[in-house]
């Protein structure tokens, strides 16, 4: 008798996993779908994608050499399988990426040296690839043009500029970049800039002495409040993220930076940061990138990287987040957030976190449209000031950049 | 004894002296008179024909002469008249030659304003100060919108006239500001560059400069590598012209030869006249005749006359004459070179002064059509078949080639931390 009862509730148990495992799947398959229905309605805008310098550093930027709409057959066709890649025009619409800041990049060796022309030719890059092909992507430099792009059913395509190194110091080249479509720059990449500091300083114990913004570094937030590009704090040091705050009239961004709290690398932003992007009214894109998700070289999964969104919301709210997941800028991703195709999985993640629609939809690309339109209606407030003119103090440059500079 | 006949004949002596002078002095005057009022006549229907057909000046170095002596900082100079501010002045002897005031009075409709780094910075700073130099005129050009509108295209550069400003285009000077990139030639033609001078007065590592002609081997040093002729190339899809002053003589025969699109001197003069390596021999003018291109005459005066000797109006006419004798009047133009160089001929001092230059060239017979022609029409025309020829060209993609780092050699290594 007995044998028989724990044989009928052992069957009844399975039977409920059965259906506890059916109901789960039925779940997750409902969130993916819901997750494609939010981002078939609302653009996903990525805030940082390193795919113009993969392709100068896997092609030499020879359009020739590689099929954008397939790039891992592009580097079968070179023997060069093994090498990442992230992005490609089938994966993005796979993933229902609707656009795109792509990062103008250039390695902290051009500092002082040829990062100006470096940094050019990545610009060169993109306009090329949009053009090429100009069936799927657009160029769009103005808040009002990203729905419209949109509604045309075109890749919305902006460029962000990495990092401050490029404009060699020079505000008037700041505003030639304005002019090329850049609409923000990345203050540092891993190296200081003559007016800024970067995240390693942070790695030292006397990291205060490097201070962050110097009196030049506040004219550049000027002049780019004053033009309408966005400051990206990303990569720079904790006491450039509490300048720039300070000085930045239109709100500011991470756009590819995740959550120290949670992962205490240098590149990520702390709390008392996020307090004061909250007040800025900005914005911080979560990255996706194994070291700055998970510390001690851990995997991430995908509940690690719904941490850093929900800690976010948590603390100063869901206004203030997007994404920026690095990809092509990195060496490791989440193995369940691995390309630019798997976007909808995250959503649907984030769905199962109870995120609402709303709420999604401002991840998506809300958040990061309300904030590029502010900086242009703080721009258009400015129209009547002149472009500032001045010029870095000699010896804030130092000898690093006597080698290679004739003139003020 | 003094007879009366001789009293009669010393009378009438001296009447007839006194006729003669009399007739002298009179038929001075109205000679005087009338080669005034020719001069006049000639000085006021130049102005007339400068407000009906635009001047446009091939090429204006006051950005240079603003980053040489106020750093680009605009709150250190008033732009409407620089003549106040004479003795502090470096670089051009203390003198200027253009601001609002005497672009107004000279007449002018349309500059192409040079964006200008020297040689110094090849190889290291170039793109930098030259782009800086490119902010600098784009700024200067927003700070007069009453009297200054900036152009990229013909259509543009006319519309601009007749809305009674100044067209302002902009030269690149030279092509060391590309650090051998074409991604960068592209990239100042988007922030709207639409000449490039090939070089200044050094090499680049794809095109020889014209110092290499004072060389007993010039030969030995070429003209455009082949990079130099994929530069050409590129430079004609755009649509952006080629300019061939402070070039080698071999360059302008390369350059000439690969252009498909026709070619510019936005500031060079005539070898035969004067025999300076900057300016244009024979053999060329008749090549740039086939290309149906232009010369536009630079005023400096020691590529109008040789020897320090300081020119005249005629000097200056000559080389006029000269082209238009040779080749024709649809391949000349101006390209003054003010406030680039360091002396001009004291006719045509300054931007004041080009009514001037207009009434001695009618003086010497130069028709209203031809005056027209080389104040703007011939220029217009070269600018617009280079937009015309881009367009035919819009379905070509972009050279991407980079240059050979053997071409490059050891200059360029310290400066350069890729292709």
């Amino acid at each position: 008798m007995i044998k028989n009862k724990s044989f009928l509730v052992l069957i009844a148990l399975s039977f409920l996993e059965v259906f506890d495992f059916l109901v789960i799947i039925g779940q997750k398959e409902r969130n993916l779908e819901e997750a494609n229905e939010i981002l078939d309605k609302y653009p996903l805008i990525d805030g940082h994608n390193d795919l113009p310098h993969m392709i100068r550093t896997n092609f030499e930027n020879q359009f020739d050499q590689f099929d954008l709409n397939d790039m891992k057959e592009s580097l079968k066709k070179l023997n060069k399988s093994n090498i990442i890649t992230h992005t490609d025009i089938k994966r993005m619409k796979e993933g229902k990426l609707r656009g795109q800041f792509w990062a103008i990049y250039a390695s902290c060796e051009s500092n002082a040296k040829d990062a100006i022309r470096r940094h050019l030719e990545q610009i060169d890059v993109v306009y090329r690839y949009i053009e090429q092909y100009s069936d799927f992507f657009k160029l769009v430099t103005k808040s009002e043009d990203i729905m419209k792009a949109f509604k045309e059913k075109k890749f919305i395509s902006l460029l962000g500029l990495e990092s401050g190194h490029a404009i060699d110091s020079s505000l008037a080249i700041l505003r030639m970049f304005y002019a090329l479509g850049v609409r923000y720059m990345t203050l540092t990449h891993n190296c200081n800039v003559p007016w800024a500091t970067n995240n390693l300083v942070d790695r030292l114990s006397n990291a205060s002495a490097y201070g962050g913004l110097t009196q030049f570094g506040r004219k550049v937030i000027r002049e780019m409040n004053r033009l309408g590009m966005m400051v990206d704090l990303s990569h720079v040091s904790h006491q450039t993220m509490l300048d720039a705050l300070e000085e930045s009239k239109a709100p500011v961004i991470f756009s590819h930076s995740s959550v120290y709290a949670l992962c205490n690398h240098t590149r990520n932003v702390r709390d008392d940061v996020l307090l004061k992007l909250k007040e800025n009214n900005g914005i911080i894109m979560i990255n996706l990138y194994n070291g700055f998700i998970k510390p001690n070289n851990e995997v991430p999964t995908m509940d690690d990287i719904i941490a850093h969104f929900n800690y976010v919301k948590n603390l100063i709210g869901v206004d203030y987040i997007g994404i920026g997941a690095d990809f092509d800028g990195v060496s490791s991703t989440p193995p369940d957030v691995e390309d630019v195709s798997k976007y909808p999985k995250l959503f649907a993640a984030l769905r199962e976190n109870k995120w609402t629609e709303k709420e999604l939809a401002q991840i998506a690309s809300q958040n990061i449209i309300r904030v590029l339109n502010e900086n242009e209606i703080f721009a258009k407030s400015q129209e009547h000031l002149e472009p500032i003119d001045d010029i870095i103090d000699q010896k804030d440059l130092g000898d690093l950049y006597s080698e290679c500079r004739t003139s003020f």
